[in-house]
């Protein structure tokens, strides 16, 4: 189990999150979401162990963890797929999937290449391809592969299908259900719940660095105007 | 002709061997070593003082990159590591207090003398190469060279920490995200510019006077060296040591006045026309 409580995150002197709070425990998936510059992808790094809150805690299978290292994150079984999936360019497909498994690791969640493989055969037939020469699609099925690679409990996807063609976002969707059924917990960050509504337990909305609603399936389902206002101009204007 | 040739590319494999060292810790740490000179320094004194101690060149060879590279691995964890996060500005200092910190040292445990290392035994004749005559010692400089360069392309492209080094140019918060602790890598890798640049000093001693400030004079061809090829690009470095040593080889014999101006407006021409340097072969293979 992965928790925020009460977190606040600064850039310098500018305050990013404001008392963040929400968890994600291994096998569910929350879905992350909130316009442009809401704090997504600040609270997925300071879960990641890339940013330090300034007050607050990161709880870590009970035990804080704040201000420890994206190396310690990711031996405790956090993965981070970053929006920019920071393929290695000079390395090839095959060498980007070996050095996530270069650190030795044990447990249930441990995925080898052949698995990654089946789940994006495109990989497998671009094996010896250059990470610079990969198409977005490609790069995007990499990382996640990759970052499967580190045994993760928790997976922290930032924008996993932005701007990908929608023949792969729905490859993309059919992996998730399969990692997901494997157990892997997962957090999504989107601009919007197009994507996450098909597969997530529980969904929660930032603004300005805070936590401005969240709920489960069902109270997603009754709360659609709420939602959806949230997530547009509307609703910045109206607060 | 031959003869020129080989002199030339005897003076590139001891650039290269510098060179190397300097655009590695440049691609991994992100920082410009201006001790990188001082470390090939320190390396022929290590040598000197080896050779003297045990009489045997192969033991001076061997534990002056040793004992440097143990040098370096201190410098980065003590001095370099807390400045990455800090402006350039502040690393240049640091290195270049480091030259003059080594230097003197070097001038309080050995003196302002010349030093002599003798030509190991074997390798102070000549031999005939297609009908010009060639020192048996800058064959063997040719051939530690392209030993090096084998030795590190295996390194580079054949093993983890080479696969991890490569990663690492591009995106090191993300070989971070994979658990790998890149903070010793980097000083693995700081430690391994020492060791090239005091097995450089080791194999010069012997041909080029050991003395305090020996590292001066060659740093300035290695920066040359290492903005021609493209900082971090070791392909790269050997192909401009390979051009920067037979141009002064060749320039020694037809034009030795004007060697310095035409390095010199070479480099500037690369800065302003070519800076990602003259043998990057795209932006993104650097290894």
């Amino acid at each position: 189990m992965l928790a925020l409580e009460n977190i606040d995150v600064f850039y310098g002197a500018a305050q990013v999150l404001h008392g963040v709070s929400f968890s994600v425990a291994p096998g569910e998936v929350v879905a992350l979401a909130g316009r442009n510059g809401a704090g997504k992808t600040t609270t997925l790094k300071t879960m990641a162990g890339f940013l330090t809150p300034a007050s607050g805690r990161l709880i870590l299978n009970g035990g804080s963890v704040s201000g420890v290292t994206p190396e310690y994150m990711n031996r405790e079984g956090i993965a981070y797929v970053p929006e920019d999936r920071q393929i290695f360019p000079t390395l090839t497909v095959d060498e980007n999937l070996s050095i996530a498994t270069i650190v030795r690791r044990s447990g249930p969640n441990l995925w080898t290449k052949a698995q990654v493989l089946e789940l994006f055969p495109r990989l497998a037939e671009r094996r010896t391809a250059y990470g610079q020469a990969l198409s977005g699609g490609e790069q995007q099925m990499l990382a996640i592969g990759r970052a499967l690679l580190t045994g993760p409990k928790i997976l922290l996807l930032d924008e996993p299908t932005e701007g990908l063609a929608p023949i792969i976002v729905n490859a993309i969707i059919d992996a998730f259900r399969e990692i997901a059924a494997n157990g892997v917990g997962m957090v999504f960050v989107e601009q919007n719940f197009r994507v996450p509504e098909l597969l997530s337990d529980r969904y929660v909305i930032l603004d300005s660095g805070s936590v401005v609603w969240s709920g489960d399936r069902a109270e997603f389902a009754n709360s659609r105007d709420t939602v959806t206002r949230l997530l547009t101009d509307l609703g910045r204007t109206q607060a | 002709m031959i003869g020129t040739i080989l002199i030339g590319l005897s003076v590139a494999m001891l650039l290269f061997l510098l060179a190397a060292g300097l655009t590695l810790i440049f691609g991994m740490l992100g920082v410009i070593n201006f001790a990188h000179g001082a470390l090939y320094m320190l390396g022929a004194f290590v040598a000197f003082e080896v050779y003297n101690q045990t009489q045997s060149f192969c033991a001076a060879l061997l534990l002056a990159p040793i004992l440097i590279a143990f040098l370096g691995a201190v410098i980065e964890f003590f001095l370099l590591r807390p400045l990455y996060d800090r402006d350039h500005v502040e690393q240049l200092l640091m290195t270049f207090g480091l030259i003059l910190i080594l230097e003197e040292a070097v001038r309080l445990i050995w003196g302002l003398g010349y030093r002599d290392l003798p030509l190991p035994q074997g390798f102070d004749g000549s031999i005939p190469v297609m009908g010009s005559d060639v020192a048996v010692y800058r064959i063997f400089l040719l051939a530690t060279g392209v030993a090096v360069g084998a030795g590190l392309f295996w390194l580079i492209e054949r093993t983890r920490l080479g696969m991890v080094l490569r990663a690492a140019m591009s995106h090191p918060a993300m070989v971070r995200a994979l658990g790998i602790r890149v903070d010793r890598v980097r000083t693995v890798v700081f430690a391994l510019g020492a060791a090239l640049a005091a097995l450089a000093g080791a194999v010069a001693a012997p041909v080029l006077p050991v003395q305090v400030g020996m590292g001066f004079t060659i740093i300035v061809d290695c920066f040359v060296v290492v903005i021609l090829g493209g900082l971090g690009n070791i392909r790269g470095a050997i192909a401009a040591a390979i051009f920067l040593g037979l141009l002064q080889a060749f320039g020694q014999h037809f034009f030795p006045a004007w060697i310095e101006v035409v390095t010199y407006t070479t480099l500037i021409l690369v800065l302003l026309i070519r800076p990602q340097g003259l043998f990057s072969l795209s932006a993104g293979r650097k290894a």
